[in-house]
């Protein structure tokens, strides 16, 4: 009993410590932690620049300013090493996004389930392999692994098989 | 019928699109190779090495809508009947501006999955129109709900097809800076077609007489998730949910369709737990590690003694499943800027059953390249 008080109250401990531990500035829109959003849980700023789409935020991102897909603003608005604020509370900002930036910006606002339900349409799961959902580390329950089951079909369990 | 409604009103919808001026049109090629090592997720063990090759169309004729359409091949070398085509069409129209605190979302998708003749059951095709409305009540809350309605037809099954609605809300906010916190309910109602035995339920022996039925069942979710950074470089992710389900009594399904394309396959309740951790190295290496940690409990499960007898065993499943999975990227950028990205996946799970058929392990290890055409 007294140890699983000791543990509670260790856990307790870490994770207050874990909610006002500061945090890079990378993080945070140059320090200020006021934009911070973090729709899709991954522990990252939804709102850093992404300027080549390609999942780094520009500020980690070492190849960003030489290939600049749009070949404009950004090389100007985001300089490397510095994320930036809201882009969609941003209209200059929000106009120098292509249409994809923009609506995948919208989407994840608007909190779409599209993406999520399409694969699961009837059961698809439509990963690599075809077998699991290759969703990857999912950040919420139930999503990032497969569902722990696998195709028999007709014939294939001896002895078995229902109908 | 009603999937070819939805059908002609997505062509209608992409053809009106496609012929917008100034549209962006994004298209995207992927192909990979891999090994699993337990294809059917039980006890035996069957392995197989596959192949896959997929091309997705994304087109935006404006900022707030899109329309998509995607096929994907599975290619499986010694079980060749289990390779698998995907294709997908979708539109989704998101209204609302990019400066309103309230964003609406509308979708529509069809899907279609085509196996080869021993899993010709599992033929399918899907449809669903969806809506979905987010709120940001301030920079750092947001307050979201969502409704679908799907329909699922097994197209050379005689149980299986199902129509389901889903139904969702949940508040996302930001706390002390950078750490987030979701929290999210769901719920689901769908009415299924299946084949049920009448005259025995629980566990034990019994002789069932088949039926077709349609059947409705029930489920609903909780799950938190906190998530926030670690490091610049790091961020970390928690997730904590229950499941519950709610089934009339005697409900039992068959133990060979209880697998990854079966239309029973969600049919469990229990808690489940997650974390990741995404990580972004030097030279643009981006990791993403995830352990979960699911126990699951099962309707009943039949399993045929003797066919000719039509004599049936009825068992119950729990399962505790464990998962990691972990994903190496590493994108760049071609001279025209065009996306490349290779791409390595490995995943392990072990799952301890109370049935010994479900009792497995399970590895597979993946590469991919996907890029921008």
């Amino acid at each position: 009993m007294k140890i699983n008080s000791s543990l509670l109250t260790a856990i307790a401990i870490f994770g207050m410590a874990l909610l006002i531990a500061p945090v890079g500035q990378a993080q945070t829109c140059n320090g200020s932690g006021g934009n911070f959003i973090d729709l899709d849980g991954d522990g990252f700023n939804d709102n850093a620049p992404d300027a080549d789409g390609d999942g780094i935020p520009n500020g980690l991102d070492e190849d960003w300013i030489k290939n600049p897909q749009d070949g404009t603003g950004y090389k100007n608005a985001y300089k490397k090493g510095q994320l930036g604020q809201n882009s969609m509370q941003d209209p200059a900002k929000a106009q120098s996004m292509t249409k994809s930036q923009q609506f995948k910006r919208l989407q994840m606002f608007a909190g779409n389930i599209l993406r999520n339900r399409i694969s699961a349409l009837g059961g698809m799961n439509g990963s690599g392999a075809g077998i699991c959902d290759g969703s990857g580390s999912g950040s919420g329950a139930g999503t990032g692994i497969c569902d722990g089951t696998g195709p028999h079909g007709g014939g294939q369990r001896n002895g078995n098989g229902g109908k | 019928m009603r999937n070819k409604i939805t059908l002609s009103i997505l062509a209608l919808l992409s053809a009106t699109a496609l012929a917008t001026a100034r549209a962006e049109t994004k298209t995207d090629l992927s192909f990979g190779s891999g090994y699993q090592g337990n294809l059917f997720a039980d006890s035996n063990s069957t392995g197989d090495a596959f192949a896959t090759l997929g091309i997705d169309l994304q087109h935006y004729p404006s900022g707030s809508v899109q329309l998509a359409a995607s096929g994907h091949y599975n290619h499986f070398i010694e079980y060749e009947d289990l390779s698998n085509f995907i294709g997908d069409l979708s539109v989704v129209i998101i209204p609302t501006g990019n400066q309103s605190r309230t964003n609406l979302s509308l979708s529509g998708a069809f899907s279609i999955r085509h196996f080869g003749d021993a899993y010709e059951l599992y033929d399918q095709i899907g449809a669903l129109i969806s809506a979905s409305l987010g709120y940001g009540l301030t920079p750092g809350i947001f307050l979201h709900s969502s409704a679908a309605f799907v329909n699922t037809s097994y197209t050379n099954a005689d149980y299986g097809s199902s129509r389901s609605l889903d139904l969702s809300t949940g508040i996302n906010l930001t706390l002390f800076g950078a750490n987030s916190f979701a929290l999210k309910g769901d719920f689901t109602t769908r009415s299924i077609d299946q084949l049920i035995t009448a005259s025995t339920s629980g566990s034990g022996h019994g002789s069932g007489n088949e039926q077709d039925n349609s059947d409705n069942y029930r489920t609903a979710g909780v799950s938190l998730r906190y998530s926030r950074p670690l490091s610049a470089r790091t961020g970390f992710s928690f997730s904590a949910g229950y499941r519950w389900m709610h089934v009339d009594q005697g409900f039992a399904v068959y133990g060979y369709t209880i697998d990854y394309l079966s239309p029973w396959a969600d049919m469990w309740e229990g808690p489940s737990f997650s974390a990741g951790l995404k990580h972004f190295f030097p030279h643009q290496i981006k990791a993403d590690l995830s352990v979960a940690r699911y126990d699951k409990s099962f309707v009943d499960i039949i399993e045929s003694v003797d066919e000719t007898e039509e004599s049936f065993w009825f068992e119950s499943r729990d399962d505790k499943l464990t998962a990691i999975t972990l994903s190496l990227s590493r994108p760049f950028s071609l001279s025209d800027g065009r996306l490349v990205t290779p791409s390595f996946n490995f995943s392990y799970r072990d799952n301890n059953s109370t049935a010994a058929l479900y009792d497995y392990d399970d590895m597979v290890v993946s590469m991919s390249l996907a890029m921008n055409l």
